[in-house]
C-alpha cells in the first residue's frame, strides 16, 4: 500500500515532464478537479447511500465565492477559497435538515431542485454574479506570494489538493465515522437503534461533500480566470454523479479513476469524432459517449476500481 | 420483588384505519425474562418499535425506570440501554461480522469527523479498544471465528446471533429480542435459549417476542399475552397456560359434543 502511495506520488509529479502539450495539461489539471467533487460523491453516496443530483451547485458556490470575493473586493484567493468552503458547508447543512430525511428517488429530486434553484440564482443575481455572461478576470491562484500562473503550477495545485482530498476521505472512510455511514447505508433504522445518530451523520458528510465540491469549484474560478453559469448546470451534477458510478462508489480510489476516465474520454471523442465523421456535430459525441458509458457499465457495474482489482487477483491466481 | 425496568402504560397505535396496539399496559421487572406472544397481527412487533421510538406513540407512556421516553429519539434510546434484534434481520449486509459488531459500540467512541477526516493519534487508539470490545462480544455469541466474513453471506442463524451480538456491544439495559428463534433449527433454537439465560445472568432485562412456545415456557419468568392489540393475559408461564381465556383465542372455543 505505502508503495501503491510512494509510486503515485512519483508518478503524478513527473507527468507535466511528459505531458508538455497544453491542452493536455488541461485536461489533467480538470481531472483534479473533478477528483475533489468526486471523491466528495464518493463518500455521500457510496458510503453513506445518499444521493446527490446537486453537488455543481456546491461547485459553483465555490466558483463564485472565490471569484465574487477576488475581483470585487480584492479578498486574497487563499481567504476567498476558505470562504467559499465554510459557505458551501453551512448550505449544505441548513439545507439538509428538511431534505435528508427524504430517501432514494424523492433525495434524489431535491437535491435536483436545488441544483438547478442555485444555477438560477447565478444567472438571475446580476449585480452580484454578473448574470449569464459571469465574472471574467479572476487572478490565478496564489498562496504566500506564490502565484499559480501557469497551467505546470496550476496542475501541481490541484494535483495536490486532489491527494489531499483523498487523504482526508480515505481516513473518513477508515473511521468510526465512516463504519456508521455504511450503516446508515446498511439498514437506517438498525443504525439508530444501536445508538447512531443517523440524521447528524447524513448531514455533517452532505457538508464535507459540499465543502469538498467548493474546494474544486474555487481552484477551478482562478485556472479558468472566468466563472459563468453554464459550468454549473444540472448536466454537470449528472457528470459528477457519472464519475463516481464509473469510478465505483465501493472506494474512495474510484473517484480519481472515474474522474479520469470520463474527462479523458470526453475530450478523446472530442479530438477523434471530427476524423471520423468530416461533419461530426456535438451531438454525435454525446452519442459515442453515451454508448461508451453503457459498454463500460454493462463490463463493469461496479466501476472501474473494482474491475482493475477483480482482473488483477485473476491473474495473480489463475488456480482459482 | 424486584424494581420495575420498563412501564408501558395504556399505549395506542393506529396506522390509517388499523389500530396494531389498542390499549396494552405492562411492566418489566430488571433482571427478568418477559415473553409477549400471541396471533400475527396482535401488535408485538409494533410494541417494539414503540419501545425504541421507531414510531410514536398516539397515546400512553413508556418509562425505563424512571425516565420518560416521551420525545427521546431513537438512538437516544440505545444510549440509555434499549437494544433490539429485528423479525426480518437488519444486518449491515455490506461490512464484516467484526464491523457490524462495531457499531454497536459507537457509542463508546468519542472520535467525530473532524478528528476522523484528520487520523488524529488517539482515534486510532480508541479504534484498537472498540475492536477489542467488540471481539468480546463476537465470542459471547460464538461468532469469533466468523469476525472478516461479511454479514450478508452468513448463514441465517449466524446472522441473527450476530444481531444479538451487535446489541450487546451496546451494553444494554434492556434487550429486545424480536422472534430470535425464527428460522432456527431445533438445536439452534435450544442454543439460543441457552444464551439467553446465560444474558439474563449477566444482569440483562429481556423481552422476547417468540412463537416457539415450548422455548417461551422454559425460560420466562412472565408472559403476556396479545389479542388484537389488547393484553389478553399477564402472568407466570404456568398462569398464563391455564387461563381460558387465552386457552379460548389460541385454541378456539370448546364446542359441546352434539
Amino acid at each position: 500500500m505505502r508503495w501503491t502511495w510512494a509510486g503515485s506520488l512519483v508518478l503524478l509529479a513527473l507527468l507535466p515532464l511528459v505531458v508538455r502539450k497544453p491542452s493536455y495539461l488541461d485536461v489533467l489539471i480538470y481531472v483534479g478537479l473533478y477528483t475533489i467533487v468526486t471523491s466528495g460523491l464518493c463518500l455521500l453516496t457510496g458510503y453513506a447511500g445518499q444521493i446527490s443530483l446537486g453537488q455543481a451547485a456546491f461547485y459553483g458556490l465555490g466558483a463564485y465565492a472565490s471569484a465574487i470575493l477576488t475581483v470585487g473586493y480584492g479578498v486574497p484567493p487563499w481567504g476567498a477559497l476558505i470562504v467559499g468552503i465554510v459557505l458551501a458547508a453551512a448550505v449544505a447543512f441548513v439545507f439538509g435538515i428538511p431534505i435528508l430525511r427524504l430517501k432514494g428517488h424523492y433525495l434524489a429530486m431535491a437535491t435536483l431542485a436545488f441544483g438547478i434553484v442555485v444555477y438560477l440564482a447565478f444567472v438571475e443575481f446580476t449585480d452580484l454574479t454578473g448574470g449569464p455572461s459571469g465574472i471574467p478576470g479572476v487572478p490565478p491562484f496564489s498562496l504566500l506570494g506564490f502565484r499559480f500562473d501557469s497551467d505546470v503550477k496550476r496542475y501541481y495545485l490541484t494535483t495536490s489538493a486532489a491527494l489531499l482530498t483523498l487523504f482526508v476521505a480515505r481516513n473518513v472512510v477508515d473511521s468510526r465515522i465512516g463504519r456508521a455511514l455504511r450503516a446508515v447505508h446498511g439498514s437506517e433504522v438498525a443504525a439508530e437503534t444501536l445508538g447512531v445518530d443517523t440524521a447528524k451523520h447524513k448531514l455533517q458528510i452532505f457538508a464535507l461533500s459540499a465543502a469538498m465540491a467548493s474546494l474544486a469549484g474555487s481552484l477551478y474560478a482562478h485556472h479558468l480566470a472566468l466563472v459563468s453559469p453554464a459550468a454549473f448546470t444540472f448536466v454537470a451534477s449528472v457528470e459528477f454523479v457519472v464519475m463516481a458510478a464509473v469510478g465505483g462508489l465501493a472506494s474512495v480510489w474510484g473517484a480519481p479513476f472515474g474522474a479520469a476516465a470520463i474527462t479523458i474520454l470526453t475530450e478523446a471523442i472530442r479530438r477523434v469524432m471530427p476524423r471520423l465523421l468530416s461533419h461530426a456535430s456535438g451531438e454525435h459525441e454525446v452519442i459515442a459517449y453515451g454508448i461508451l458509458l453503457v459498454v463500460i457499465m454493462i463490463f463493469l457495474p461496479e466501476g472501474l476500481v473494482a474491475g482493475l482489482r477483480a482482473s488483477l487477483g485473476a491473474r495473480r491466481q489463475p488456480d482459482r | 420483588m424486584a424494581e420495575t425496568l420498563l412501564a408501558a402504560r395504556r399505549l395506542r397505535k393506529a396506522f390509517g384505519g388499523v389500530v396494531a396496539v389498542a390499549d396494552v399496559t405492562f411492566d418489566v421487572r430488571a433482571g427478568e425474562i418477559c415473553a409477549i406472544i400471541g396471533p400475527n397481527g396482535a401488535g408485538k412487533t409494533t410494541i417494539f418499535n414503540l419501545i425504541t421510538g421507531i414510531v410514536p406513540v398516539d397515546a400512553g407512556g413508556i418509562r425505563l425506570g424512571v425516565r420518560s421516553l416521551e420525545g427521546v429519539p431513537t438512538w437516544q434510546r440505545a444510549r440509555l440501554g434499549i437494544a433490539r434484534t429485528f423479525q426480518n434481520l437488519q444486518i449491515f449486509g455490506n461490512m464484516t461480522a467484526l464491523e457490524n459488531v462495531m457499531v454497536g459500540r459507537h457509542r463508546m467512541g468519542r472520535a467525530g469527523l473532524l478528528a476522523a477526516a484528520l487520523r488524529a493519534p488517539w482515534t486510532r487508539r480508541e479504534e484498537r479498544r472498540l475492536r477489542e470490545d467488540a471481539l468480546a462480544c463476537l465470542e459471547l455469541v460464538g461468532l469469533t471465528h466468523r469476525r472478516d466474513t461479511p454479514a450478508g453471506s452468513m448463514p441465517f442463524g449466524q446472522q441473527r446471533l450476530l444481531e444479538i451480538a451487535r446489541c450487546l456491544a451496546t451494553e444494554p439495559m434492556l434487550l429486545l429480542l424480536d422472534e430470535p428463534a425464527a428460522g432456527l433449527n431445533l438445536a439452534e433454537a435450544d442454543a439460543l435459549g441457552e444464551l439467553i439465560l446465560f444474558l439474563r445472568r449477566r444482569g440483562i432485562t429481556i423481552v422476547l417476542v417468540e412463537h416457539l412456545m415450548d422455548l417461551v415456557m422454559r425460560i420466562s419468568d412472565s408472559i403476556l399475552v396479545l389479542n388484537y392489540g389488547q393484553v389478553l393475559a399477564q402472568g407466570s408461564p404456568a398462569a398464563v397456560q391455564n387461563d381460558p381465556a387465552v386457552v379460548d383465542a389460541y385454541l378456539g372455543a370448546e364446542v359441546p359434543d352434539a
